[in-house]
């Protein structure tokens, strides 16, 4: 199983400098190839969840941390709003 | 032996009684840090002016006569991953280097609300990506038995404070082992709770449907204490159980009779370092001198557990870090000219590589083509483990393995091969992809002195039988702990 790893990288939002880019495809050949036992996964029918999550109430909950609390991390923002370089290209 | 060294409920018990104060205490564990820390690495944030304070603050409300917590008073270290309100949590990453949460974990807020003392944020693989701690931004973490060892990972900083004497319990997170693990390698106790039962809020998510806040500790009592404390229903969490816990002990009781232990031989087989098996046949030996039956079993479908694992946590983890772009928070690259520009480079610059290729696999086995090869194959394969261990736990009460194969490694050895690395997991993945809790107990040393853990694991809410099995283990062994005449940090 090859991993194109650049078309991956792109999917994900990362670049892969040149430098790097034979050792990374070598490690992710890899963990490919320590992925191939899953194809031996048969069908499996269980009845219900195994790990049954409790759901909550679907209510409305109020923010108990600020708008400045959490502007305050921002890299860059403008009154209240985050700032971020041109979208439409 | 130095107060530093000495256990929670020992210290709690002097501070009770007004044999020291939490100030004395806090600056026995701040000096401690002063000597080693170089050496060690464990630490990211030390806060000694917030310590000293909360320190004296406790002391006061001491003076008063206030009843106050069995952890008041305690110096505590969080890993970097559970956010401190006001105080830098940055996951061991460039992304968040000088993040300060506007807000507090839920667990990190419990122990405050028992007046803790934190004294700061524990090193880590970042993002808890790693089994050695050599993925940090903030450089490695070395072992206090041998500084040439990884002290284990994710949470290395924490075993390691928690060995070295810097703090005297700390809070981790296990998603893969990364509680156990680097206990076994540091000679402390870790355990990985219930899945549900310690709030997620406030802990920065890696594999949401595996993560777990754990405690690392000195021995199986102080565990029991801080389980006793963070667990509980948070409505900030909607993976957080709603019901009831009682206070863990960690009595030692003198009789394991009836005790059930499961040995899956098709697992521990792949243990090669004949120190760990040994160590581990002689803590197996120990339980069952003390009544427990012992048999052996077969868990189906455990060859999937670890491409399992690894399919699952990096599909969640692409996922959970995706929101790590340089807009809300964190590192932003400089010289942007658009927004595809400034995920892709803040990504890039921030994160480091082993995040990277977890990122990769979990993006390429969510995509178009390869979600049903891989993901769903990995998930059929972990509701089949849920269903077999479940089955199993039908017919034996622990199941008992070495919690790694092999005691800490050399630093540098294995950070270049992923594959290899991995297999650091091989026995502690099956906890986390059920849900079910387990605890790791040091039971002796190897041939250089090294420590060696062996892994007890219990079905869903088995928590006081683990305290039960590992007291027992823990009072015939002995602590480990470092060679004080000796000290090699």
């Amino acid at each position: 199983m090859i991993i194109d790893v650049q078309k991956t990288a792109k999917l994900s939002k990362l670049t892969i400098p040149q430098e790097k880019a034979e050792y990374f495809e070598k490690c992710m050949q890899d963990i490919a190839q320590m992925l191939q036992v899953l194809s031996e996964v048969g069908e499996y029918h269980c009845d219900g969840d195994s790990r049954r999550v409790e759901m909550r109430e679907d209510e409305v909950c109020t923010c108990e941390i600020s708008r400045d609390e959490i502007m305050r991390s921002a890299p860059s923002s403008f009154k209240g709003t985050f700032c971020v370089p041109k979208t439409v290209e | 032996m130095q107060l530093y060294d000495m256990t929670l409920h020992e210290l709690s018990d002097m501070l009770a009684k007004r044999k020291i104060s939490s100030k004395e205490l806090t600056l026995s564990v701040l000096d401690r840090i002063d000597v080693t820390e170089s050496r060690l690495n464990s630490f990211i944030t030390i806060d000694r002016q917030g310590a000293l304070k909360q320190a004296e603050s406790v002391d006061f409300k001491r003076s008063k006569g206030e009843n106050l917590s069995v952890l008041a008073g305690i110096p505590i270290g969080l890993k970097d991953n559970i956010c401190t309100k006001g105080l830098r949590t940055t996951c061991a990453s460039k992304m968040l280097e000088n993040y300060v949460p506007p807000y507090s974990a839920t667990a990190a807020q419990k122990l405050s609300e028992c007046d803790a003392v934190i004294i700061g944020k524990l090193n880590m693989d970042e993002f808890a990506m790693g089994s050695s701690t050599e993925n940090s931004f903030f450089g490695v973490t070395k072992n206090p038995f041998d500084v040439t060892k990884v002290a284990g990972g994710s949470s290395g900083g924490c075993a390691a404070a928690v060995s070295s004497g810097e703090v005297i319990a700390a809070l981790g997170s296990d998603t893969g082992g990364s509680v156990r693990q680097p206990a076994s390698f540091c000679g402390a106790v870790g355990l990985k709770p219930t899945y549900g039962t310690v709030s997620r809020y406030g802990l920065v998510a890696f594999a949401s449907s595996l993560d777990q806040i754990g405690p690392i500790c000195k021995c199986v009592r102080d565990c029991a204490i801080m389980l006793s404390h963070i667990v509980g229903h948070d409505k900030h969490d909607p993976t957080s159980l709603n019901r009831g816990y009682p206070t863990f002990s960690a009595d030692t009781i003198s009789s394991l009779d009836g005790l059930r232990i499961g040995l899956p031989t098709d697992l521990y087989e792949k243990c090669t370092d004949p120190d760990v098996l040994a160590r581990f046949e002689d803590a197996v030996r120990i339980l069952e001198k003390h009544g427990a039956c012992v048999k052996h079993i077969s868990i189906e479908g455990i060859r999937f557990a670890l491409p399992a694992y690894y399919v699952i946590s990096s599909a969640e983890a692409s996922s959970n870090l995706a929101r790590f772009d340089g807009v809300r928070y964190g590192f932003r690259a400089d010289g942007i000219s658009g927004i595809n520009e400034l995920y892709t480079k803040t990504r890039s610059q921030g994160f480091g590589d082993e995040c990277k290729r977890r990122i990769l696999l979990g993006t390429f086995v969510l995509s178009e083509g390869y979600r049903d090869k891989y993901y769903k194959k990995a998930v059929t394969a972990s509701r089949l483990l849920v269903h077999s261990v479940k089955q199993q736990f039908e017919n034996v009460d622990l199941i008992a393995t070495p919690t790694c194969a092999e005691t800490a490694f050399d630093i540098g050895k294995k950070v270049s091969d992923p594959v290899q690395m991995y297999h650091s997991d091989i026995f502690t993945v099956l906890a986390n992809l059920t849900g079910m809790p387990a605890i790791s107990v040091p039971c002796g040393l190897d041939k250089d002195g090294l420590p060696v853990g062996i892994q007890l694991m219990a079905n869903s809410f088995g928590e006081q039988t683990l305290f039960d099995a590992a007291s027992v283990i823990e009072a015939c062994v002995g602590r480990i702990m470092r060679r004080c005449e000796n000290d090699r940090i």
